[in-house]
């Protein structure tokens, strides 16, 4: 397992070169580093390579969670990915490998907001999956004023709870709002997000405060951090870090013509 | 019930939205030359992103503000411009839709039309600067990138140059290089510039005359920020300030005019007092429409070769970057 995280690790640091990134610090992905995303996809033929961690002190301990992802836009407006969670501490295995695909609709309108749909599929494989594969599918919408731009998320995942992993399912319905400010000169953002969820039928909902931010630290490599804490939770209340790095590429070869 | 409703919605709304513009951001073509501009001269590469938030804060102004309080406000703009964010401009890109999101809305096509050349741009700079790049096969890559950038259709301009008539004589022409005269002239430095930073590096013939050569240009470029009577009086054509360039490579140089005339087209069409919001997005696709067209209202290459003179001077351009 650690060989695939390495290596696609080392896939990205070898296609370092081509970028168009300079602002995808602005480009949000889910949990890097509040969960909310916006409607946007990465580049037709661009590759984002992403590493995130999440720590996690609950009422029983801590989790950590160690995510690599890959994601890659294929089509204009449409993008793909696959991603493997690995669970570091007690039972600690690959959690499922996971994939998605995003499509974006539209741009920003004078009357409307960039409106995505995204559909994730959590594999079974690994020693914190579920037993079958599981479903779920999401809704985006952002809509811009300046500098400072909001984030609806609306999801809802299917198949039974036992059947789902054992961290980074995607619950039974989830929503989130998050707002971001964006620094130009600084080529950072910050973020402030709320959501809730509820994981299965007829349970409490679960809610959570996030704040974070994203910094662009070269034209192709961005950082992000973010605090959470979430209440309503069945195991008791939450406080969540979550780290990361995203890497944006390109491979020649890919191009008509191929490399230069 | 909730799932169908849901999954209902979702299936739905490619339908409900066939008029909307779409996102349609792309990579650019890949290589290591990639970011060698900015890692070479930094001083220089910077300048463009400072450039950037210039188009943009101007539209926005244009747009969202009658013309006295856009010229108030374009006042202030210009102070900043000049005498903080050129000065030490941004690191990196900058994301102009956070500065013009009205504009942005309102013809997100355009937006997506300069972006794309200005990736151009950019990339042509990072071959120049590239020096494991033998000449020939830099001018092949820059060829290269230039069929990479006409392939995006739906939004490169015409690699053949426009005539000059769709920038200076139709209904709504001129009016705001003749309301803002000093913030067009800034506009007008920069595309010099623009165009300008090619020459060096053809013209030196080693890598610290090319240094050297990109310095001087900057410098002759700050001159002109500094005092805004130094500004081109008339837009700057690649031809005229970058005449090795265009001869290398008049695709590329063709593409770049086009660009710089939309860039005064649509101020023109912001500026209009005529104009509903509406009316001004179906003029500026439909202007956009035309200059991506390479077989309408096109000039003879003859012609685009001689447009130092036709205007009355290269002088009046900013004059010719390396002489």
């Amino acid at each position: 397992m650690f060989r695939i995280i390495f290596g696609l690790l080392a896939l990205g640091a070898t296609c370092a070169g081509p970028l168009v990134a300079q602002t995808d610090y602005r480009n949000l992905d889910d949990g890097r580093p509040v969960a909310s995303e916006d409607a946007w996809p990465i580049e037709y033929r661009a590759f984002e390579l992403l590493a995130a961690s999440t720590f996690m002190r609950t009422a029983g301990g801590t989790e950590s969670v160690v995510t690599p992802e890959l994601g890659y836009g294929l089509f204009r407006n449409a993008m793909i990915g696959v991603k493997l969670p690995v669970r570091m501490n007690d039972g600690s295995g690959l959690a499922g490998p996971r994939a998605y695909a995003f499509y974006n609709f539209n741009a920003e309108s004078p009357t409307l907001p960039g409106i995505a749909v995204r559909a994730d599929v959590a594999m079974p494989g690994g020693r914190a999956a579920g037993e079958r594969a599981t479903v779920a599918v999401k809704a985006i919408a952002t809509r811009s004023w300046g500098r400072f731009r909001t984030h609806l998320n609306l999801s809802h995942g299917f198949g039974s709870a036992a059947d789902r992993p054992a961290v980074e399912a995607a619950p039974r319905w989830g929503a989130s709002l998050a707002g971001d400010l964006i620094s130009i000169r600084h080529s950072t953002l910050l973020l402030l997000e709320v959501r809730t969820a509820q994981h299965v039928a007829g349970s409490t909902l679960e809610w959570t405060t996030a704040a974070g931010v994203r910094h662009q630290l070269t034209p192709t490599l961005v950082l992000d951090g973010g605090v959470a804490t979430t209440v309503g939770r069945a195991g008791g209340n939450t406080t969540s870090l979550t780290f990361g790095l995203s890497h944006t590429f390109a491979i020649a070869a890919l191009w008509s013509g191929g490399a230069p | 019930m909730k799932r169908t409703l849901m999954l209902a919605a979702m299936l739905l709304a490619p339908a409900l939205l066939p008029a909307q513009d779409r996102y349609d951001e792309s990579m650019y073509y890949p290589g290591s030359f990639n970011w060698q501009f900015l890692k070479q001269y930094p001083d220089a590469a910077r300048l463009f992103n400072g450039f950037d938030y210039g188009h943009a804060i101007l539209y926005e102004r244009l747009l969202t503000l009658p013309r006295d309080r856009a010229t108030t406000a374009l006042a202030g703009d210009f102070e900043f411009l000049t005498r903080d964010l050129l000065v030490k401009p941004p690191k990196f890109s900058i994301a102009e839709e956070a500065v013009m999101p009205e504009y942005a809305r309102l013809a997100w096509p355009a937006k997506q039309a300069f972006d794309w050349a200005h990736l151009l741009h950019r990339q042509v700079y990072d071959l120049y600067a590239d020096e494991r790049l033998t000449p020939a096969a830099r001018d092949a890559l820059i060829e290269r990138v230039t069929d990479a950038y006409l392939a995006n259709s739906h939004y490169a301009f015409a690699a053949v140059p426009k005539a000059m008539s769709l920038m200076d004589d139709q209904p709504f022409s001129q009016r705001f290089r003749r309301e803002q005269v000093r913030f067009n002239g800034l506009i007008w430095s920069y595309h010099w510039l623009q165009v300008g930073l090619y020459e060096p590096f053809l013209a030196g013939k080693t890598p610290a005359a090319r240094r050297e050569g990109v310095a001087q240009v900057v410098a002759h470029f700050r001159t002109m920020l500094a005092d805004s009577t130094r500004y081109p009086s008339v837009m700057p054509m690649t031809a005229a300030v970058a005449p090795r360039f265009s001869a290398a490579h008049p695709r590329t140089a063709a593409i770049f005019d086009n660009l710089h005339m939309m860039h005064d087209i649509i101020s023109d069409i912001l500026a209009s007092p005529t104009m509903s919001r509406d009316q001004k997005r179906s003029e500026i696709l439909s202007q956009l429409a035309e200059m991506r067209n390479p077989s309408r209202n096109v000039m003879e290459w003859g012609h685009w070769h001689m447009m130092g003179e036709m205007m009355g001077g290269v002088g009046k351009m900013g004059g010719v970057a390396v002489p």
